[in-house]
């Protein structure tokens, strides 16, 4: 409790400059000059003082009592003219602007590609409409060999073919440019697939190649992992499995760690804690002598995935088809 | 491939659990696909042996069956089945038993007689009726004369199982056989066991030793291109009884997933999915000279396949021939006039190790896709099976009562090619992995596999098993280092590479932008599928697309020429759905003919249709329209500093009169307008609809480069002028007589106003014009500009009309 008028003074003035509204400037009111308030007991205290101290303390108690009258009136009156100044009902809309959206795939594209780009990767491109030597032949997959059953092929003429997969770029620039190569190539691909949930005839890769002299099987699981942190998170990992590429030996299935469970187990990852991605493995020989490379001296590894696959992953998407449906309340989401 | 537990069980002890398979079986890279258990599901259901069959008293559709059971007894039950014979073999269940379906059976009286149980069918049964013959799948399933009267049903006949459904890659086609996926549970217990690969614990029958071969008179074999077929065994059979196989051999069957035929097409389908190794029957005496050549067929030479189908053989292509035609299209498809029928008595069985590449050639070449090619064209073992295969089958023969007597073999070629060794150098390995294996930890790794290996120095010597027909190269003996070691147990390493930025093409980086631009404008992006249909583009009026020579569907038949039908059918697929509004944009290939070639070139579509922004309380709908189109474009271009004009457009989607064509200062860029309205109407879209296509590529070349240029940092005066002139003058021209006249100091003109009608004079136009003056280096005075517009309004009066108003601001 302040002892002194000034206390009083002081106080209240701090209390009133603090109030955020008029309650609380009327709860001040009654703290002050309400039946038991600080001034009012001041008030009540005049007829008890000293006669000699008496006249002197009943000025100064009403005069801080009138003060304190006019300050809250002003406080109020401040307060309240504030408020309908800026009365605003905040639950109606912004007024609406066009809101532009990159589609999901465009979206987990640029984000793979700038993982890459960040580790020194460049990106390649290449035609659609490929050559089969550089869909197949120069990809250790000769005519008649039963990994073409893996992929099935829309032709547009003998020996041109849409591409079935973003290899044949890998082929282009390793013909075109000399060790080392660190490249990746996004891009449209084509196989002759029924269209069901998991399949649509047109779908997304990134490829990756890395050429070196010393390059090896674990330095692709390294690199892997990196892209798989970058794009999933910092703690998604990576396991090898073994498969058959042709255009690689040894031949590897990726999987990550469920980004969904965190590897413990759900419906997403059939309960085994892991998700194929895509294949990888060391470039096979047949290839790098396609191409010219001197391969006492040269090796490496390439990976391929699917861009669709990893949005699905990332977002839980249950059905490919949606990508090419381009429903807006689908793109929307993203 | 399917196969059951119990097949793989029969050739080597193992106990995994079929979940543990499927791991152990994934992590040497063998995919399980599928697991498919099937328990017993019937209870007291037994084998027995029909002693006599009668009608019933009253039921006419009804016979009485008296039944042994063997140990247990007698009994006797009434049936409606019409395929119950005296001595038939049957199973049976009894009272207080439960079929597969959950049918409980009791005691039943027919009439005035009980019956004592139910004969039963497959479905009774629960069995897989994939695996059943049509006869085993017509009224009561008959047993053969093996089983054991009396004996339990699941004793007699292999239910309660678990089938597999296996998933081979390209390269292992060592695994699709039992015998092959009994190696590779050898190849899993080795590792488990640190031990050497023994291919003494496969179970089944493997005779190493050639039954007598002899090539003489009754059956010579001859072969002429060793290279495509490195052996080929015949084995003759004389005295063949026809008619189904043996109780035991379609148990067996069962277990391998293989519905029974006929004791002949039985025993190769054996062969085939026990074995890995394709044979093929002929009927001897339909063999010219009793002779079989293999050789590459002659200009001109035709074969009728088991199909029925006359096929001409390209040159070239391997055949069983007899003495005058081919017989057989080799490891592909047996010829019809040499294929066993019901009167044949004597037959070859052929057995050969054919080169996988001339079977695949010919398979794709003819279009036939039969198992046999299947296994041929991943490799089948020259070694083993070659020569095991035989005995085997020869043991069949025996043990079907096919024939009476296997009376010659006849053979070509060498039985077992020999596998040279090769060379692996420590350190080559090692830098390939990344790895640290010493020579002992690399040849117990090869030991797992059955991989013969020794050391010298720092350098092993491998050598394959003959069914491993995919180790021919160092990197494939990396592979099964890998592969034993496991995939997940080698270090992962960051690569030491040189520090440099990355790079992306400046066509790349343009699509970024681009899509960056867009959608900051308010569009959304599509993908749509690159397929259009032919007759559509057609229709459309543009160019022939190109098309597909295997097409998945008539409507995806061609490669899109346009963005337009894809943007098109995303618009449809949304306002259909009760949108008001599509504003959609696509980056992506378009695709033309060019002589025999192909072309394809980047570009942006952009497709606006309904309104452009829904309607809300602080404003009003806004609807797309093409100013909104041709406002996104301008604003495109000039963020990206291409300068630009439009001329009329001879675009064939879009309206005359209503289309523009953009170019650049040197490039035509692009096209905009609305869309045709019968193109809109051909692809769904039913109110107008604004289209704008446009070249990446161009685009990329008419980007200028950028530099700084000085700007009026003073207040800069503006003034608006209306103009009344000719319906027929643009705004464009007039816009250049302002341009012309205002002097150096106009800094822009917008164009604030544009109507006409209502108080305008009939072929008048008012257009209104905003000029904005600033100086590099003053404050303007407003008199000077006064005299400026002035200038300017007195040219347009002169030229074009005469002013209507003029407002200082």
């Amino acid at each position: 409790m302040p002892s002194t008028i000034d206390e009083i003074r002081t106080d209240l003035e701090t209390r009133l400059t603090a109030a955020r509204n008029a309650q609380d400037v009327r709860n001040a009111q009654i703290e002050y000059l309400g039946k038991k308030g600080t001034v009012t007991a001041l008030l009540k205290q005049i007829s008890g003082v000293a006669e000699d101290q008496r006249r002197q303390f009943g000025e100064q108690v009403n005069a801080l009592k009138q003060w304190a009258a006019q300050a809250i009136e002003q406080r109020l009156s401040n307060l309240s003219s504030t408020a309908r100044r800026y009365d605003i009902d905040f639950s109606l809309p912004g007024q609406l602007m066009p809101a532009g959206k990159k589609h999901i795939l465009t979206q987990v594209e640029e984000e793979v590609e700038s993982v890459f780009l960040s580790m020194g990767f460049d990106i390649e491109e290449g035609p659609e409409i490929e050559q089969e030597y550089y869909n197949f032949e120069a990809l250790n997959i000769p005519a008649d060999h039963p990994a073409r059953d893996m992929q099935n092929t829309f032709y547009l003429a003998p020996g041109m073919l849409l591409r079935t997969h973003t290899s044949p770029i890998q082929v282009r620039t390793m013909k075109r440019e000399n060790p080392p190569i660190r490249m990746i190539a996004t891009g449209r691909c084509y196989r002759r697939d029924a269209v069901d949930a998991s399949h649509t005839p047109v779908f997304t890769q990134v490829e990756g190649l890395v050429i070196d002299k010393s390059i090896t099987f674990a330095d692709l699981k390294g690199v892997l992992q990196e892209f798989v942190r970058g794009v999933f998170g910092s703690s998604t990992n990576v396991k090898l499995l073994p498969s058959f590429f042709p255009f690689v030996e040894p031949g590897a299935e990726t999987a990550i760690s469920c980004p969904i469970c965190g590897g413990k187990g759900c419906p997403t990852c059939k309960n085994s804690g892991w998700i194929e991605m895509g294949g990888s493995g060391m470039v096979h020989q047949n290839v790098l002598r396609e191409v010219g490379y001197d391969t006492s001296i040269y090796q490496g590894f390439a990976f391929g995935w699917g861009i669709e696959r990893i949005a699905m992953i990332k977002y839980g998407i249950r059905d490919i088809r949606m990508f090419y449906d381009n429903d807006l309340d689908f793109l929307g989401q993203f | 491939m399917r196969v059951k537990l119990s097949a793989l069980h029969a050739a080597i002890d193992f106990d995994y659990t079929p979940e543990e398979l499927v791991t152990k079986l994934g992590d040497v890279g063998i995919e399980i696909e599928s697991t498919e258990r099937t328990d017993v599901l019937f209870r007291d259901v037994f084998v027995a042996r029909v002693m006599r069959t009668a009608p019933h008293p009253t039921h006419h559709r009804l016979q009485l069956i008296d039944l042994d059971l063997g140990p247990r007894g007698t009994t006797s039950v009434y049936t409606a089945a019409t395929n119950v014979r005296e001595g038939d073999i049957i199973p049976v269940v009894i009272p207080g038993g439960r079929t597969a379906d959950g049918m409980d059976i009791a005691t039943r009286m027919f009439g005035t007689v009980e019956s004592f149980g139910m004969l039963c069918s497959w479905k009774e049964l629960g069995l897989d009726s994939d695996l059943l013959s049509s006869e085993e799948k017509e009224g009561i399933l008959h047993l053969g004369s093996g089983a054991i009267v009396g004996s339990p049903f699941e004793e007699a006949w292999p239910v309660g199982d678990t089938a597999f459904e296996v998933s081979v890659t390209p390269d292992r086609g060592d695994a699709l056989s039992v015998l092959g996926l009994a190696r590779w549970i050898e190849v899993l217990k080795a590792r488990d066991a640190d031990q050497p690969f023994d291919m003494g614990d496969i179970k089944l029958p493997l005779p190493s030793a050639l039954p007598h071969a002899r090539n003489d008179g009754d059956l010579a074999v001859t072969i002429n291109n060793q290279s495509l077929c490195s052996s080929y065994i015949a084995v003759l059979v004389q005295d063949v009884a026809s008619g189904p196989s043996s109780h035991a051999f379609r148990t067996q069957l069962y277990q391998l997933c293989v519905r029974p035929v006929s004791r002949i097409v039985d025993m190769t389908n054996l062969c085939l999915k026990q074995y890995g190794q394709p044979t093929h029957a002929f009927d001897y005496d339909r063999l010219q000279e009793h002779r079989i050549i293999v050789r590459t067929s002659l200009p001109g030479e035709t074969i009728v396949t088991l199909d029925g189908v006359l096929r001409s053989l390209e040159p070239g292509t391997l055949v069983i021939a007899d003495a005058a035609v081919p017989v057989a299209v080799a490891g592909v498809m047996g010829g019809l006039a040499s294929s066993v029928t019901a009167a044949t008595t004597r037959i070859v069985f052929e057995i050969a190790h054919f080169d996988p590449r001339a079977v695949a050639h010919a398979s794709r070449h003819l279009g036939i896709k039969s198992d046999a090619a299947y296994l041929y064209e991943r490799g089948t073992d020259p070694g083993l099976t070659v020569s095991a295969v035989p005995s085997v089958l020869s043991a069949l023969v025996r043990e079907q009562c096919l024939g009476s007597y296997v009376s010659r073999v006849a053979s070509a070629g060498i039985p077992v090619p020999a596998k040279l060794p090769l060379n692996l150098g420590l350190d080559q390995v090692n830098g390939y992995l990344g790895s640290n294996l010493d020579a002992t930890d690399m040849q117990r790794l090869f030991g797992y596999e059955g991989i013969a290996s020794s050391v010298t120095g720092t350098t092993l010597s491998v050598t394959p098993p003959s069914f491993r027909g995919d180790l021919t190269s160092w990197p494939e003996y990396v592979e099964e280092i890998v592969r034993m070691e496991g995939y997940d147990e080698f270090p992962s390493h960051v690569p030491n590479l040189a520090l440099r930025p990355g790079s992306e093409s400046p066509l790349k980086a343009l699509c970024k932008r681009l899509r960056q631009i867009l959608v900051g404008i308010g569009l959304v992006e599509s993908r749509t599928v690159s397929f259009v249909r032919e007759s559509t583009v057609t229709a459309m009026g543009l160019p022939p697309a190109p098309l597909l020579l295997n097409p998945l569907t008539v409507d995806w038949d061609a490669l899109r020429p346009t963005m337009a039908v894809g943007l098109a059918g995303a618009a449809v697929r949304n306002l259909s759905r009760g949108r008001e509004g599509f504003a959609s944009f696509e980056i992506g290939k378009t695709f033309s003919v060019r002589g025999q070639s192909f072309d394809e070139e980047t570009r942006l579509g952009i497709l606006l249709a309904g309104k452009w922004q829904d309607a809300n309380w602080t404003t009003p709908a806004a609807s797309t329209s093409i100013f909104v189109l041709k406002g996104i474009i301008e604003s495109v271009l000039r963020d990206l500093h291409v300068p630009c004009n439009v001329v009329s457009s001879d675009s064939a989607i879009l309206e005359t009169g209503a289309s523009v064509l953009v170019s650049s200062e040197t490039t035509a860029l692009g096209t905009l307008g609305i869309l045709r309205h019968d193109v809109g109407a051909l692809l769904g879209l039913e109110r107008d609809t604004f289209y704008a296509e446009f070249s990446v590529d161009a685009l990329l070349k008419s980007i200028p480069a950028i530099g700084f240029k000085e700007f009026s940092r003073f207040p800069s005066i503006r003034r608006d002028i209306a103009v009344l002139v000719d319906s027929s003058m643009t705004a464009g021209q007039l816009q250049a007589i302002i341009t012309e006249n205002g002097g150096p100091l106009l800094k822009t003109i917008v164009v604030f106003d544009s109507f006409q009608g209502d108080s305008l004079p009939t072929g008048k136009k008012s257009v209104g014009f905003s000029m904005e003056f600033a100086s590099p280096d003053r404050t303007l005075l407003g008199d000077e500009v006064d005299i400026l517009v002035s200038s300017v309004e007195a040219t347009l009066a002169t030229r074009v009309g005469g002013i209507l108003r003029r407002t200082r601001v």
